[in-house]
């Protein structure tokens, strides 16, 4: 899944990792969350979608808060919102469940642009 | 001249049920659905409780595609290594339209909407309604999709708990963080006799489950798992506040829950087929937003109707119920010749007076409990661990009297804590 993004670039898809995350590191975002042992990039992949490569539905603002952007990473079921132990951000719509809860999570802070995707784009679920 | 006597926005129980009995009363009605297919935009937990779609469908047990009749209800309270569990089933819960079914919202939605379409009303799909059009007093009077603008003299909102609209129809503000939960689910595969025989459920019979505790690692939430046919769907709901402190995402929550001694061998050898996430409102009667203005009215989850108790979460048979009251009200007011929000006042009536007003009333008190006892989801689960391995555990050392055992168990989170917990409770339900 590759998507474009005026905001962040998109990282990681064969990590097993979703952070790069070593336990012991003395990072503050170590501090702030557990390493993961999930790939839920391996999840989103057994999911329908219909990827609009031409348009981001979802934009965070520029250089969005480390503290607002680790809220998003603790409460997306997609884990579409990730850091890694350097610290570095990256977000991707693609696989994005349209729950909406980033919007009510960061929605007065770094979420910029919250948008149902364009016509027939986007999730398509086959079971609910 | 309007386009359209109603346009409805969704497709979901509320919106499916609101075009039904709009369609049945001769009206010239529209649904804008921005899924595809009616249904590819939901997800559900998956258990819903009959009564409401008998009122609408009394056919629906030899039409609905329904999973399984739910037969046990089960609460666990688990730590990291212990589950202690209820389990509960009875005749008056299989009670023909006292009973309850899981559902897949993809399948289930469609059949919904083939309902409401046989009925006569009109569906687009695939696009989603961008905003609302409003004459210069500020009444609604129709939709804008694409590149379209369809006008009609009601519009139903029904676009669910992610709703973009319903600021622009009722000036609804985006609900707070601490009043609204995510809920991460996955569908898993299982032969069918598989479920039966794991859940000791008889064929087309299953459960629901709840777990709370480690389940959501002390957060405030627990898991859930409903059987359908052939597969289990099991998921996670916390609330969205409280999970910014979590030193673990959701998702990787989900993870541990599946490798929990107590699910990892009901979900064993099952292949996950789908991941989906979707909010539930957790705030009762007071998040709700005006269910009407000039124009327009708010069913379902739209209007946040919805409620979590813990042992039981609550959604579709509410948008059910008011999406058929919804429907009936609007065909009653364009019947009248006035769809402002005075003509629309028997929706809110006929709200107030069936079960879905009455309880989000009653157990409005419920939200706050839940949030400002956080020793439900951390120290009554280790708290009950703790006891059942003093009653459970045998090692050959000498066994201390009762009472001696639990004492300090007790004394953990405090017999007066204890009471005042069971007192607030009760109070809030």
């Amino acid at each position: 899944m590759s998507a474009k993004s005026n905001t962040i670039t998109v990282a990681n898809e064969n990590s097993s990792n979703d952070f790069g995350l070593e336990k012991g590191l003395k990072t503050a975002i170590v501090t702030a969350i557990d390493s993961l042992t999930v790939n839920t990039d391996e999840y989103l992949a057994l999911n329908k979608y219909e990827v609009d490569e031409a348009n981001a539905h979802i934009e965070l603002i520029d250089n969005p808060s480390e503290e607002e952007f680790l809220k998003l990473v603790r409460v997306c079921p997609a884990a579409l919102y990730k850091i890694d132990a350097e610290g570095k951000q990256s977000f991707d719509y693609a696989g994005c469940l349209e729950c909406g809860t980033c919007r009510i999570a960061c929605g007065d802070t770094i979420i910029a642009k919250w948008e149902n995707p364009q016509p027939t784009m986007g999730i398509i679920y086959r079971y609910g | 001249m309007a386009d359209f006597d109603a346009i409805v926005v969704g497709s979901g129980c509320a919106g499916a049920v609101a075009a039904h009995e709009l369609a049945s009363a001769q009206k010239n009605t529209l649904v804008i659905e921005r899924g595809e297919r009616n249904g590819a935009k939901n997800m559900s937990g998956g258990r819903l409780y009959t009564h409401s779609l008998a009122a609408v469908f009394p056919e629906y047990k030899t039409e609905a595609p329904l999973e399984r009749r739910i037969a046990h209800e089960r609460l666990s309270f688990i730590t990291d290594d212990a589950c202690t569990t209820v389990d509960f089933s009875s005749g008056q819960m299989l009670v023909p339209n006292s009973d309850s079914y899981s559902v897949l919202r993809a399948e289930f939605d469609e059949w919904l909407s083939s309902k409401a379409e046989s009925a006569g009303a009109e569906y687009i799909n695939g696009i989603a309604v961008e905003g609302l059009l409003k004459d210069d007093s500020g009444r609604v009077i129709g939709v804008r999709a694409g590149d379209d603008e369809i006008s009609a003299d009601i519009v139903i909102l029904a676009d669910g708990v992610n709703s973009l609209l319903s600021k622009e129809a009722v000036g609804f503000k985006a609900p707070l963080p601490s009043t609204m939960a995510v809920g991460i689910k996955q569908v898993i595969e299982l032969p069918e006799a598989v479920i039966s025989d794991r859940l000791l459920s008889q064929d087309g019979d299953g459960a629901a489950w709840l777990f709370v505790g480690d389940a959501t690692h002390g957060h405030i939430g627990g898991g859930f798992m409903y059987t359908n046919r052939a597969s289990i769907s099991l998921g996670l709901v916390a609330t969205i506040s409280d999970l910014f402190t979590a030193k673990r995402p959701i998702y990787q929550m989900l993870e541990d829950l599946k490798a929990h001694s107590a699910v990892a061998p009901l979900i064993k050898g099952g292949k996950v087929v789908e991941h989906s996430g979707h909010m539930v409102p957790e705030g009762g009667l007071k998040m709700m937003p005006p269910l009407t203005a000039d124009g327009v009215m708010l069913a379902g989850e739209s209007a946040m109707m919805c409620i979590n108790l813990g042992y039981m979460v609550r959604g579709m048979d509410y948008a059910i119920a008011a999406g058929m009251h919804a429907g009936r009200a609007a065909a009653a007011a364009l019947n009248k010749g006035d769809t402002s929000a005075a003509g629309l006042a028997d929706y809110q009536k006929a709200l107030e007076d069936s079960f879905v007003l009455q309880d989000l009333r009653q157990f409005s008190g419920f939200p706050h409990f839940m949030e400002s006892t956080t020793r439900l989801f951390k120290e009554y689960p280790q708290m009950l661990s703790d006891v059942m391995n003093t009653l459970f555990v045998v090692d050959g050392r000498p066994v201390a009297p009762l009472k001696k055992s639990l004492k300090p168990i007790v004394k953990q989170v405090g017999l007066i804590n204890m009471l005042k917990d069971v007192r607030g409770g009760i109070k809030a339900l």
